[in-house]
């Protein structure tokens, strides 16, 4: 049996909301307004760099490792005073004969003052300093006792940007297992590793670790702390390291992110050693949805399509990102810039400057309606090659189709509407509107959509040839499904002091950048792209939402992209290799699972609603293969969005023909 | 006859003397359908907030209405009431951003919708821009004559 503390609560739930909370107090029940939880925490910043760390005592420390560190880093540790004059004295032979720094003669009270109080820089003043300030700790403090700081500071690796500190934590780094079951080969490994863990860590060069590893042995075998037999059997182990286990953080990416616009604002110094807390957007849940997600699709797609798997020789492995934003606030509620922190620290979400391929299509669409009243979901673009001349030059856009087969397909229509040219992310149609509308004013609507990125106002732009983030995409996107309304993207919702006060209050900000009709008809459109277009493998992996999105694929399906939306959440996939190789699969193979599978786990229980239909909006419905009103003569009929006055005026002409026309056949 | 005509303006007084909205109102007195549960939770929310703006605790109410948007979202009282208190804190041109949102979110209120394109009116006004601040205080009148 359980014992609980707190106080009892009554709660009224309404579809998975609670909506009333209330505290029994003796015989009546009182209202509790607001009941704040604890928000998970999701790291804390240590100074410098972010460091794991497990402080042990000596005696817990084996005896086999102890011996390691001192018969390789200071054998006359327990002899000197802080110094070694036979040991700096072989370090100047050394040095002299290279004709430069190259080895040390420190001992371990040495490099613990270094570590404790000094810089790392090779000064004749920071050796002199080094040197008293040892004598000094010498006097003052045991043997065990600097050994046992010692053990606790060392550096012995990096996890990401985390500093592997102390022996404690190099165990499980190393060899997943606490300091007590280390082997005595091991421990040789743990102790050679000190001199370079840039160098010898296993996971960097096996055969240099083992060299070391047994340079170790020898050493320990030298100064008589282990048993020719020993030697003998630690020297037959073969070098077991487990893989780097996961970081201790969920969302180390996002952390990254935060970090650095603090850093804007506040010394280093202060966030590691003012006690500041950081409340951030992260929604913790929709952070895991978002990495399970990636990893799965990731894996997914390497199992299926075997030239995806990771190369030996390289070592390179398909990469992933994604982001949520919402859309109304800016909050930025889940982030994975890749696939594993620890093997890259490279924030693909904002750091990744990628073409968006097909991606950026909805800009040109939403930059027609913006300028010219005469285009409308339901107009007609023809869809035949033509060539572009401009600066000298010429540019011809093809289809996919055309680009793999290098000729146009027989049956490919002469004529398209532009929510076909959309559903269907067909290139000419959209090529050749981008060309009549003006590539500048093409510009000009990205970047009020809040791209930053360089975007050159050639032709090529309208088909996604500019390199941007998968953060200014989901910002762009945002804006479509807030209907016109840029809500600037913030990672920090405020900064708390030691005693509670807040420091710093991060409100959001939110700008009308376009009117809402015709992010509200590019939306419709987008809709269609999941019902019936090129992102229809979400409905048919079950996502049933309203929602809206566009698949993107660039030049030799390099790049896997995925942008979509239900009206409260936005996301960005893409996938990829960081070296742009060729992945060999559209944005909807690659990308959209992964947006599926987040999009379908975070709205799970949230509540369904609808996009904003604005008012200046009107529907009609309409024969799609003619853009005129339909009747009942019409084969087909779709109710179409427009923007009031540009709706169709007559009916469809293909199966209503004028009377006097059927008479002239007759 | 005169029985009938005195009814009559009895009860076109009556629709005179009747009261009018105001912004302190009970929020779920402006929906005519129930609001789902979430909506619910965002308003009360946002009358706790709205308090706090009253009491000049604008850091706190914004803190509780930018709750109340990640719980419903849609919510334009929470955006009203995030411009009022930005309005009071002299942050104008933020008010409008805000209330670009709540109208185009109150179309269900007249009555919030113009108050909305009010407050715009007067952030217009404070930045200067004295013909757009007349063209929102137009626009208001129009939406709700009682304005």
């Amino acid at each position: 049996m359980k014992n609980f503390a707190g106080f009892p609560i009554t709660l009224d739930i309404t579809d998975n909301i609670i909506t009333h909370m209330y505290q029994k107090k003796t015989d009546q029940q009182e209202e509790i307004f607001l009941a704040e939880l604890e928000p998970e925490l999701i790291t804390e910043f240590f100074e410098g760099t972010r460091e794991d760390r497990q402080v042990v005592k000596l005696q817990e420390v084996p005896s086999n490792l102890l011996n390691a560190i001192i018969s390789v880093e200071d054998a006359r540790f327990l002899e000197h005073a802080g110094l070694d004059p036979r040991a700096i004295f072989r370090a100047f032979l050394a040095n002299l004969k290279a004709g430069a720094v190259v080895q040390g003669g420190s001992t371990i009270t040495q490099q613990l003052v270094k570590n404790f109080f000094l810089t790392q820089k090779r000064t004749l003043l920071r050796k002199l300093n080094e040197a008293l300030m040892s004598f000094i700790v010498e006097r003052r403090y045991s043997k065990d006792e600097i050994l046992e700081a010692y053990v606790n500071e060392v550096y012995l690796g990096q996890r990401g940007s985390a500093g592997i500190y102390g022996v404690a934590e190099a165990s499980r780094f190393y060899f997943s297992k606490p300091l007590s079951r280390l082997t005595l080969a091991e421990c040789a490994l743990v102790g050679g590793i000190i001199r370079g863990p840039g160098v010898f860590s296993p996971f960097k060069n096996k055969s240099l670790a083992l060299k070391r590893r047994n340079l170790v042995l020898k050493k320990m075998l030298e100064t008589n702390t282990i048993l020719p037999s020993e030697y003998e059997n630690a020297l037959q182990e073969s070098l077991r390291v487990k893989k780097i286990s996961a970081a201790s953080n969920s969302a180390p990416y996002f952390v990254d992110f935060v970090r650095a616009e603090l850093l804007e604002k506040y010394p280093s110094k202060a966030l590691t050693t003012q006690g500041l807390k950081i409340f951030t957007t992260l929604d913790m849940s929709f952070q895991l949805f978002a990495d399970e997600a990636l990893q799965s699709t990731l894996k997914q797609l390497e199992l299926q399509f075997s030239h995806l798997k990771e190369d030996l020789v390289s070592g390179e492995r398909l990469q992933g990102a994604f982001i949520a934003l919402h859309p109304q606030t800016g909050f930025i509620r889940a982030l994975v810039g890749g696939r594993n922190y620890n093997e890259s620290q490279f924030n693909r979400i904002i750091q990744a400057h990628r073409q968006p391929g097909s991606l950026f299509k909805p800009l040109v669409y939403l930059t027609a309606f913006l300028e010219d009243k005469k285009y409308t979901l339901a107009s007609r673009l023809s869809n035949e090659p033509f060539t572009f001349a401009y600066d000298r030059q010429t540019w011809e856009p093809l289809n996919y189709e055309d680009k793999e087969k290098k000729e146009a397909k027989e049956n490919e229509r002469k004529e398209v509407s532009v929510r076909e040219a959309l559903e269907q992310s067909i290139n000419i149609p959209t090529a050749r509107l981008a060309t009549e509308v003006g590539i500048k004013k093409l510009v000009k609507t990205a970047q009020k959509l809040g791209i930053q990125s360089p975007l050159p106002a050639v032709p090529s732009l309208s088909l996604g040839s500019a390199e941007i983030t998968p953060l200014e995409m989901a910002s762009a996107y945002s804006i479509l499904a807030n209907g016109g309304i840029r809500a600037l993207p913030i990672s920090i919702k405020h900064v708390v002091g030691p005693d509670g006060e807040i420091l710093e209050g991060k409100s959001i900000e939110i700008q009308k950048v376009i009117p809402p009709e015709a992010p509200f008809l590019i939306t419709y459109a987008l809709e269609g792209v999941l019902n019936q277009g090129t992102g229809r493998g979400a409905r048919l992996f079950g996502f049933s939402r309203p929602a809206a999105g566009k698949t993107g694929t660039t030049n030799e399906y390099v790049d896997a992209w995925f942008a979509g939306y239900t009206p409260d959440l936005v996301g960005v996939s893409w996938v990829g290799f960081d070296k742009e190789k060729k992945m060999g699969l559209t944005g909807a193979q690659a990308a959209l699972p992964l947006w599926t599978r987040f999009m379908m786990k975070a709205t799970q229980s949230k509540p369904e609603v609808d996009f904003l239909v604005p008012e200046n909006i009107v529907f009609q419905n309409i024969d799609p293969e003619t853009g005129g009103l339909s009747t009942d003569k019409c084969p087909t009929s779709f109710k179409e969005a427009f923007l009031k006055g540009t709706e169709p005026k007559t009916v469809c002409e293909v199966h209503n023909p004028p009377k006097n026309t059927k008479a002239k056949k007759k | 006859m005169k029985k009938a005509l005195f009814l009559l303006s009895l009860l076109s007084g009556c629709a005179l003397f009747r009261p009018t909205a105001s912004i302190d109102d009970p929020l779920l007195n402006f929906y005519t359908d129930t609001p789902p549960a979430h909506t619910q939770a965002a308003l009360r929310l946002t009358e706790r907030a709205r308090e706090e703006v009253h009491a000049r605790k604008y850091d706190i109410a914004t803190e509780h209405l930018q709750k109340a948007l990640t719980i419903d979202p849609q919510c334009p009282f929470a955006y009203y009431f995030l411009a009022l208190s930005s309005h009071h804190t002299g942050d104008y041109k933020k008010s409008n951003g805000f209330l670009e949102k709540a109208k185009q979110l109150f179309s269900f209120s007249p009555f919030w919708k113009a108050q909305s394109y009010h407050l715009s009116g007067l952030n217009f006004e404070k930045l200067g821009n004295k013909k757009i601040a007349q063209a929102q205080f137009k626009k208001a009148k129009e939406i709700d004559p009682n304005l």
